[in-house]
């Protein structure tokens, strides 16, 4: 938890990643528009630690997450796990790292198949890696169930038999099972009772402690974030607008659209700043700056050229033309 | 006393017979709804809070039904056992309701105007040109831009805010005295959210709108509501005003949901561990015998594992269903 | 007001991961959906015309199956004078336009449809699951083509199509349910694949991938079991219109001639239609039993396994 100390080689390298793929088309022969999903997103996670990344629909949040995984094709860019160019295997070596990197869904009623039990969900990582023997699988499961707060005899049940916090915990148990390094949440508690999420978000802060395991945590939910995870990643449109650690993003949140999103949480009171009109797809992308077109404080350099993402303070990114270099951003919404 | 409520609702039931006995969605619920005011009813999934809104539009589905000899009074008239064909009239006229999904609300094959004019003529009498002109009033009430030309266009064409715009649109045309909103910004991203919270509050300002706000978000009833009722399984277990309610819960299933809320992440301190409800509601089917919390609360005690607590008057307008409640609301 | 300032008296209650209480798992398990296959059964149980299809068919195999035990006549041998009536001579359906026991041939016939009538089903559903989960599972190039591929048979007329292989390869039993299984395997195809594109974008198909699954696997233990409710009502209703099938063969004088079936029994007597009406009204009654019992079973699966007909 010691903000200062010094990691070491990270255990998640992502550079330079873009995921594009082409839209349905509108009409027969008409050209086939391309949606730039992630656009050229970069990051490190060190070991035992949790980045959140966070961002509203058609961020390409959901996107990024899959290609880390590998479960979307990759246009460019690369993927390194322990010192493992992950973007580049194939068949199955790409396989065999599965083991390392797992996923908790959003969804827990359709992430989980309807026609196996329980403990065969938990089980099936296993077997599919051959990871132990037999009696030993059988054991695993049940130390798996226990560790993610189920009883072992519940292995015989169908998911529909449990409820909606239940299944999340039957997919976490999944995503543990292999022991993996990296474990990719997405939006793992939004679609659960208030209630029943601050059991989620206790249980995978008790994991991480335990088994030593590193999060990237994909949420909209900024006080969600600010409770997981101890850097942060705003993401637009598929880049990354700001990039901080966690103090020092809720401190002096510096892209406009940061502070917008802290502002629009009810009940909070954290400011009153209001964007216009909804997020805009990622298919016919503005010159300039992303934002710009919701963005209170676009001027025309916001509109003509894209900013980069720079670092303006210590470990603080951001990409805003409007923020200057002493790190003063056009708003002042601190918390 | 002067004049009836605009809405008040007394000993209302929701439910249904099965062979496994009674199932009741909504226990026992009153509740008092004045002009101009919001009130927000809370709860969790499966609290009855979306059913007590189908309730006063006379929408309960199959097989629920209202039993018990409720009562669901619009400014004094009974709308329990109230003919269809006068239910008609009032839905959309005197009380409309905005869903939580735009999208499955909104008909794909008609253009938004249409569908606003719609309303208008089916209630208003209005011929197909006015009703046209008060619909593009109506999106230039809810904040559409260029309403002249997005009165043409079809659902599939709007963003999801836009959507839920449309739909506020439709339900205000009439210039009903209740609109009841259930869970209007969950399906939406979050700065979109909050220009819908913002509308709302708007137009009942203009409007004049008592609204009734059905959600579980703590932070929404922090900022919209003036009163609010905590429902869980069914019951209501705590009511007052916002401010009262979340400063001093007197109950503790109401002390747990702000304590949960993730806006208290946000303002917190850093906790590492966070406090939390532990288990789920209790299935219909299988109400505990005493308090329906019990099973859950932290301080339950074997005389609220036995026996049920009543609602208990605290102060004017402030009551709550717990045994320890005074104890809890000082 | 914010809440910020709204306090509560609630403290964190114990570790996170704290087991439920028990019996909070067992909402569902107490109620009708516990187990999907017992589910089932009880809701095509409780479907009179599903279960009298049953009975029907059940009676129809058990006759075929120990039938020519206990009524050991040959179904090609004269026995009596040419159409004899029912009941007459010791023959209880009478005897055809050459004096054969037409009992016997009911019996014996019975044997033939049946089978063709199952073995070409079950190709129908080989050929048409394969094919449709191969296209929706890979989309793309694999199925466009396997579509197109699917488009060509659909546009053949089945029953020529049939006739023209029956011909090319001289009509044996074999022959023939091939036949049959080679021309009707077109709609299952479109309707795995529909099952499988629905199916294949759900989280827990990417949830196997996640942990390693092989498509082999994704496809045949998890995307096919899913898909089954809808394919099974299929494969039930390809039995009859197979049975049909081979009737139609038979009839057109296209059927194996050293096997009896029904549909050859009409066939052969067709001549005699107006003179006698039992050598072809019994097996064609018999037909009709068949592919209504068949018919019935596979409506009230269809109710049974559709999930939005269940709950209540």
């Amino acid at each position: 938890m010691t903000a200062d100390e010094k990691p070491a080689a990270p255990l998640l390298k992502v550079d330079d990643l873009k995921v594009h793929f082409a839209a349905a088309r509108r009409r027969p022969f008409a050209a086939a528009a391309t949606v730039h999903a992630v656009d050229g997103i970069s990051f490190e996670v060190a070991r035992g630690r949790t980045l959140g990344i966070v961002g509203e629909s058609g961020s390409g949040k959901t996107t990024a997450a899959l290609a880390i995984l590998r479960l979307v094709p990759i246009t460019a860019g690369t993927i390194d796990l322990d010192g493992v160019r992950i973007s580049a295997l194939g068949g199955e070596a790409l396989r065999q790292m599965r083991r390392r990197v797992q996923f908790v869904f959003q969804d827990p009623f359709s992430s989980l198949n309807p026609r196996q039990r329980a403990g065969a969900i938990v089980r099936e990582p296993l077997d599919l890696m051959g990871i132990g023997s037999p009696a030993e699988r059988e054991r695993e499961v049940a130390a798996l169930f226990r560790a993610v707060g189920l009883r072992p005899e519940q292995q015989a049940l169908f998911p529909h038999q449990f409820s909606g916090g239940q299944r999340q915990r039957i997919g976490i148990a999944r995503a543990i099972a292999s022991r993996p390094d990296l474990v990719v949440c997405d939006e793992p508690v939004s679609a659960l009772d208030v209630a029943i999420q601050a059991q989620i978000l206790n249980l995978l802060t008790r994991l991480q402690q335990t088994l030593g395991l590193t999060y990237v945590f994909i949420s909209h939910d900024l006080g969600v974030v600010r409770h997981m995870c101890d850097e942060i990643a705003v993401l637009y449109l598929g880049r990354i607008v700001e990039r901080a650690a966690r103090a020092s993003f809720f401190r002096r949140p510096l892209h406009p659209y940061s502070a917008a999103l802290l502002s629009a949480i009810p009940g909070a009171g954290l400011g009153r700043m209001r964007l216009e009109g909804d997020p805009p797809s990622p298919i016919n992308l503005p010159p300039g700056c992303r934002f710009a077109g919701r963005c209170p404080f676009a001027i025309d350099a916001c509109r003509q050229s894209d900013p980069p993402l720079r670092a303006v303070a210590d470990g603080h990114l951001v990409a805003c033309h409007r923020v200057d270099d002493e790190g003063t951003p056009p708003h002042h919404a601190g918390v | 006393m002067s004049a009836a409520p605009l809405l008040q609702i007394e000993h209302l039931n929701v439910g249904f017979d099965t062979a496994m006995g009674a199932i009741m969605v909504v226990r026992d619920l009153d509740l008092v709804l004045e002009e101009g005011e919001t009130l927000c009813i809370v709860g969790e999934s499966g609290s009855g809070k979306s059913m007590t809104a189908l309730a006063i539009m006379g929408l309960v589905p199959e097989p629920l039904r209202v039993v018990g000899g409720g009562s669901i009074k619009l400014s004094g008239e009974e709308l329990v056992g109230a003919s269809h064909r006068r239910l008609r009239q009032i839905r959309g006229k005197r009380i409309s309701m905005v869903f939580q999904e735009p999208m499955s609300s909104l008909n794909p094959v008609f253009s938004v105007g249409e569908q606003i004019a719609e309303t208008l003529r089916l209630h208003e009498g209005l011929g197909r040109r006015d009703a046209r002109a008060a619909a593009i009033e109506m999106l230039q009430a809810v904040g559409i831009p260029a309403p002249e030309r997005r009165v043409d266009d079809y659902p599939h064409q709007m963003s999801g805010g836009m959507r839920q715009r449309v739909m506020i649109a439709m339900a205000l045309a009439c210039r009903p005295a209740i609109l009841i909103a259930d869970e209007p910004t969950t399906a939406l991203d979050v700065t979109v959210q909050a220009q819908i919270m913002d509308l709302l509050k708007d137009v009942q300002r203009r409007f004049g709108t008592a609204i009734l706000l059905i959600t579980h978000d703590i932070g929404i009833v922090a900022e919209a509501a003036d009163r609010v009722i905590v429902l869980y399984a069914g019951r209501r277990v705590e009511e007052g005003s916002a401010e009262e309610v979340l400063r001093r819960p007197a109950h503790p299933y109401t002390a747990a949901l702000v304590a949960c809320a993730p806006q208290q992440l946000l303002l917190g301190g850093e906790r590492r561990i966070l406090p939390e409800i532990p288990g789920i509601v209790p299935s219909l089917l299988r109400m505990p015998p005493g308090c329906a919390f019990a099973p859950r609360c932290a301080r339950a005690t074997a005389e609220c594992h036995a026996k049920a607590p009543p609602l208990l008057e605290l102060s004017a307008g402030r009551a709550s269903a717990c045994w320890l409640a005074t104890e809890l609301g000082r | 007001m914010t809440l910020l300032d709204a306090g509560s008296g609630w403290q964190a209650t114990g570790p996170a991961g704290m087991p439920e209480p028990p019996g909070s798992d067992e909402i569902a398990a107490g109620s009708a959906a516990a187990r999907p296959l017992r589910e089932a059964w009880r809701m095509f149980a409780g479907n009179p015309l599903a279960l009298v299809g049953l009975a029907i068919l059940a009676g129809i195999v058990v006759m075929t199956i120990i039938g020519p035990y206990l009524y050991p006549v040959d179904p090609f041998d004269i026995v009596g004078a040419p159409l004899t009536p029912p009941g007459e001579g010791g023959l209880l359906f009478g005897s055809d336009y050459l004096g054969r026991d037409m009992l016997a041939g009911i019996i014996h016939g019975g044997r033939a449809s049946l089978t063709v009538g199952g073995f070409a089903a079950i190709i129908t559903m080989a050929i048409g699951i394969s094919i449709g989960a191969l296209a929706g599972f890979y989309g793309g190039w694999a199925d466009r083509v396997l579509m197109r591929v699917t488009e060509f048979f659909q546009v053949l007329p089945p029953l020529l199509l049939a006739m023209v292989l029956v011909t090319l390869f001289s009509p044996t039993l074999t022959t023939i349910t091939l036949s049959i299984g080679v021309v009707s395997w077109t709609n299952v195809a479109r309707l795995t694949r529909a099952e499988f594109l629905k199916i294949r974008s759900l989280d827990y198909v990417l949830a196997g991938r996640a942990v390693g699954a092989r498509d082999r696997r994704l496809i045949w233990r998890v995307i096919l079991p899913n898909a089954l409710p809808p394919l099974v009502v299929a494969a039930a209703l390809s039995v009859g219109v197979a049975i049909l099938f081979e009737s139609g063969l038979s009839f057109l004088g296209l059927g194996d001639p050293n096997v009896m079936s029904w549909g050859m029994m009409i066939g052969q007597n067709k001549q005699v239609m107006l003179d006698a009406w039992w050598p072809t009204t019994i097996p064609g009654a018999a037909i009709f039993a068949a592919v209504l019992s068949i018919s019935l079973i596979g409506d009230g699966l269809n109710d049974a396994l559709n999930p939005r007909l269940r709950r209540r």
